[in-house]
């Protein structure tokens, strides 16, 4: 190895140093110009008017002023009692909503915790099944629940079910995705013990592959259950069953006061589902064990 | 070691094998009991399987008629709308990102000692992240009118909600020890803030925003429905007249567009996230 | 017997195992020697199919194991049991259930895909796990235990398949010495109280000589000695492992 001379190598790093500094500085500069121009660009298209809504602003305060209801200290119990004049109704289509998520977020889980197995690269049985179930989980997590929902209200007529199956499809797609990546970091070693022994392909992801994934499967599938929580609030804006009905009938007949009943109650279950699943999801992570199978 | 017939172990270690008699029953009782729970929760959503065969029987046909996708004159009005689409998104993530900064370095315990303010900011988040994207675009539409504007506020608000909370947690996670570091070289409150914390948070809230992106697209898909603008208002008007072959084409034009941005952040993200760590 | 017939196996450009020949008899315990990357683990995968061969023929029972497939393919897997290196256990499952993954090509199979196993294949398993003095271990989690005894739980788990041979891949390798003397011994009774054939990749000649009757070294792949193991003399050993350095390692 030759030594070269420390002041040349000196100046030639410092040569080097200004010039990436000089392309630094011009790629930030490119960036902040795309980006004026993106805004622009985007701010012409989503017709921006700040001017309007500067205008407009004071509309928000009556908005939300009407949706407080009239609640006296002498006569609370009454007042109460009529902002939630359809206080049982609600609950029971807010039961219904968390029942459509659970059962979608049940029927997604399924289909996804087989599909994973097939679209991770490292378990596929075959090069193509992993390709054709990639894109088919894809296709599934793209397209939007509601308008999932609006096809299905269309061929499963108005109800919950339709909910069900749209955001369980969405599921599906988004839980397939999830698992399948997780699925692609699983050790190969118990794997390889396993088809050593003569099991099959699905004995091994039975016995080999799950285990190894159910925490992170466990966890993941908790999460989406909050998700489809929320996602499961609006789809009776397009009649596929729970609160959202309710919602959008009180927004449609401007019952200010309805809004704001139906939407604290709202509220209330998704932080409280949040608060559940958070606990579920740390026991999972936390303790490791899942006890030996 | 032999290969004749095996011991019969129950009789020494019956925790080894699965249970008999009564405590058999109790367990076996689970399956008819989760089954029965499980078939009570159809019974409350009103699933038959008369609907189920009927709907699926329908499906097909609809299926069936959404093919080929027809490409006819209105294409173009498409093709605005799904520019339209995208500009809601990205705006509205923006203005989103923009505002959930200073709102999470209020609701992250390392950054502002102050409780009561914290917990204002996290449930005020909670509150506005609970409202979905579509009742925010109701709301927006009775007040600046239909259009997209309306859209990019509904995203805006519930996203500001999201991202101050994931905002928050990513400077709560920063790793103490650095924070410490710029503490110890008699940085102030502020300056601990911009040179211990920010740095390692920063792509954390650009891979959070550019994650959102793609996820805002897909909401700002359907805000049309209620009138905010966007794709989603000719895909339901289509629906509605059952239009199936065009359609088609409009959920084509959307998945195309919405996996060509996921593949642009992804690579934005990988990068992001290399540059954080090399 | 099992006999191999010109058995080749390609990795691109590079012979793995190079147009091997050489029969094994029924009952009998061969060690495979060699250094590093000679093909000895490819060898076995080979012979279990875990690694398809590029050529050659595979005999045993009179039909060509390299040309199985399907169901045929993985009961011919169940009668040929692998040890490994790094034991291959499922670490989260627990030591009887591990154990009883070896079953899972016996019938009844289908009960198995939701986990449940006859009393008489928990006997068989829990008979396999105090053969090698793990029975007390039973419900632990695998990855809970030493290397030692995960590797006892790994042959348990070999023998409830009822092989006729079994391809033992460096199983003492990861060990210490103490652990690698049980469990060359366990292995070394299996072979002679079961009459199950053993081919077992060891790292080290002196293992070899203390524990087989026969033994077969590959250089890149060809079968360079094929003898008892008394026959491995010093030069012979040098001409296996090349250089004087690399057979130091081996003792
Ligand atoms: N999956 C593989 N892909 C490419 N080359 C491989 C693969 N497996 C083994 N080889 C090569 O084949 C040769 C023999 O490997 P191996 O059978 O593992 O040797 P040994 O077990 O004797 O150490 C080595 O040169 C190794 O690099
Ligand atoms: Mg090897």
């Amino acid at each position: 190895m030759h030594r070269t001379a420390p002041a040349g190598a000196r100046a030639a790093f410092a040569r080097a140093w200004a010039a990436q500094g000089r392309v630094r500085r011009r790629q930030w500069l490119v960036a902040a110009a795309l980006l004026l121009v993106l805004v622009a660009a985007a701010a012409w298209l989503g017709e921006v008017d700040l001017v309007l809504l500067w205008d407009r602003l004071p509309r928000f305060g009556s908005y939300f002023g009407r949706m407080v209801p009239d609640l006296a200290w002498a006569t609370l119990g009454e007042d109460l009692a009529h902002w939630y004049w359809k206080g049982w109704r609600w609950l029971a289509a807010l039961w219904q909503t968390v029942l459509i998520a659970i059962y979608a977020t049940i029927f997604g889980a399924v289909l996804a915790f087989g599909a994973s197995f097939l679209a991770a690269r490292n378990l596929t049985p075959a090069p193509w099944v992993g390709m054709v179930a990639r894109r088919v989980l894809e296709v599934a997590r793209t397209v939007p629940e509601l308008v999932f929902a609006v096809l299905f209200v269309y061929a499963f007529g108005i109800g919950p079910l339709a909910g069900v199956l749209a955001i369980g499809l969405h599921t599906f797609g988004a839980l397939g995705k999830l698992f399948g990546d997780a699925a692609e970091n699983a050790d190969p070693e118990p794997l390889r013990g396993l088809r050593a022994t003569g099991a099959g392909w699905v004995q091994t992801m039975l016995y080999g592959a799950t285990p190894q994934l159910a925490p992170d499967y466990l966890s993941y599938g908790l999460l989406r259950l909050e998700i489809n929580v929320r996602a499961a609030s609006i789809l009776g804006f397009v009649g596929a069953g729970g609160i959202g009905q309710e919602l959008y009938g009180a927004i449609k007949n401007f019952d200010h006061t309805d809004i704001s009943a139906i939407a604290l109650m709202l509220i209330g279950t998704v932080m409280l589902i949040d608060a559940l699943c958070a606990w579920a999801r740390g026991r999972v992570i936390g303790q490791d064990g899942l006890r030996a199978l | 070691m032999s290969a004749t017939k095996p011991t019969a172990w129950r009789a020494r270690r019956p925790e080894l094998y699965p249970p008999r008699g009564p405590a058999l029953w109790r367990r076996a009782a689970l399956v008819p009991l989760g089954l029965g729970l499980f078939l009570w929760g159809l019974h409350a959503l009103e699933v038959s399987p008369g609907q189920i065969y009927r709907g699926l029987g329908e499906l097909g046909r609809v299926f069936m008629l959404m093919m080929p996708p027809a490409i006819t004159e209105h294409v173009w009005q498409y093709l605005r709308a799904i520019g339209e689409t995208l500009a809601m998104a990205f705006l509205g993530t923006l203005i989103a990102s923009l505002l959930a900064v200073p709102l999470a370095l209020m609701g992250a315990r390392n950054v502002m000692p102050l409780g009561p303010v914290r917990l204002l900011v996290r449930r005020s988040s909670d509150v506005v992240r609970g409202i979905d994207s579509l009742v925010w675009a109701i709301f927006f539409v009775s007040v600046v009118g239909l259009g997209p504007f309306a859209g990019i506020l509904a995203i805006a608000v519930n996203d500001t909600g999201v991202l101050t909370k994931l905002f928050a947690e990513a400077m709560e996670n920063t790793d103490r020890e650095q924070v410490k570091g710029v503490r110890a070289t008699g940085a102030g409150r502020l300056q601990t803030i911009a040179f211990g914390i920010m740095p390692q948070a920063l792509p954390v809230l650009l891979a959070n925003s550019l994650y959102f992106l793609e996820s805002n697209l897909r909401s700002a898909t359907v805000l049309g429905v209620v009138g905010a603008g966007g794709i989603g208002f000719y895909l339901m008007d289509r629906m509605m007249i059952s239009a199936w072959r065009e359609v088609s084409l409009i959920v084509i034009l959307v998945l195309v567009t919405v996996i060509g941005l996921d593949t642009l952040s992804r690579a934005l993200r990988q990068r992001l996230i290399g540059s954080a760590r090399g | 017997m099992l006999e191999l017939r010109g058995l080749t196996r390609r990795f691109g450009d590079a012979t793995a195992v190079d147009n091997l020949s050489l029969a094994v008899a029924d009952g009998e315990m061969v060690a495979v020697l060699g250094r590093s990357g000679a093909g000895k683990s490819t060898l076995l995968n080979m012979i279990n199919r875990l690694i398809d061969p590029s050529g050659g023929e595979i005999l045993y029972g009179g039909r060509d194991i390299a040309r199985l497939r399907g169901a045929e393919l993985l009961a011919w897997r169940r009668q040929s049991a692998m040890i490994f290196q790094r034991f291959n256990l499922v670490g989260r499952l627990s030591v009887l259930t591990n154990v009883l993954t070896g079953r899972l090509n016996h019938p009844p199979r289908l009960p198995k895909l939701v986990g449940l196993f006859t009393d008489r294949e928990r006997d068989i398993a829990i008979d396999a796990l105090a053969a090698l003095g793990m029975e007390d271990h039973a419900l632990k989690r695998a990855d809970q235990l030493s290397g030692g005894q995960q590797q006892r739980v790994a042959i348990a788990r070999a023998l409830v398949q009822e092989p006729r041979i079994m391809l033992a891949d460096e199983p003492v390798a990861s060990l210490d010495p103490v652990n690698a003397q049980a469990v060359m011994e366990a292995l070394r009774r299996i072979n002679r109280e079961l009459g199950i054939t053993v081919l077992c990749n060891l790292h080290s000649v002196p293992l070899a000589q203390a524990w087989c009757d026969r033994a077969i070294a590959l250089s890149a792949g060809r079968l360079v000695y094929d003898g008892p193991v008394a026959g491995l003399d010093e030069p012979t050993l040098l001409g296996i492992y090349g250089s004087a350095a690399a057979l130091s390692e081996a003792h």
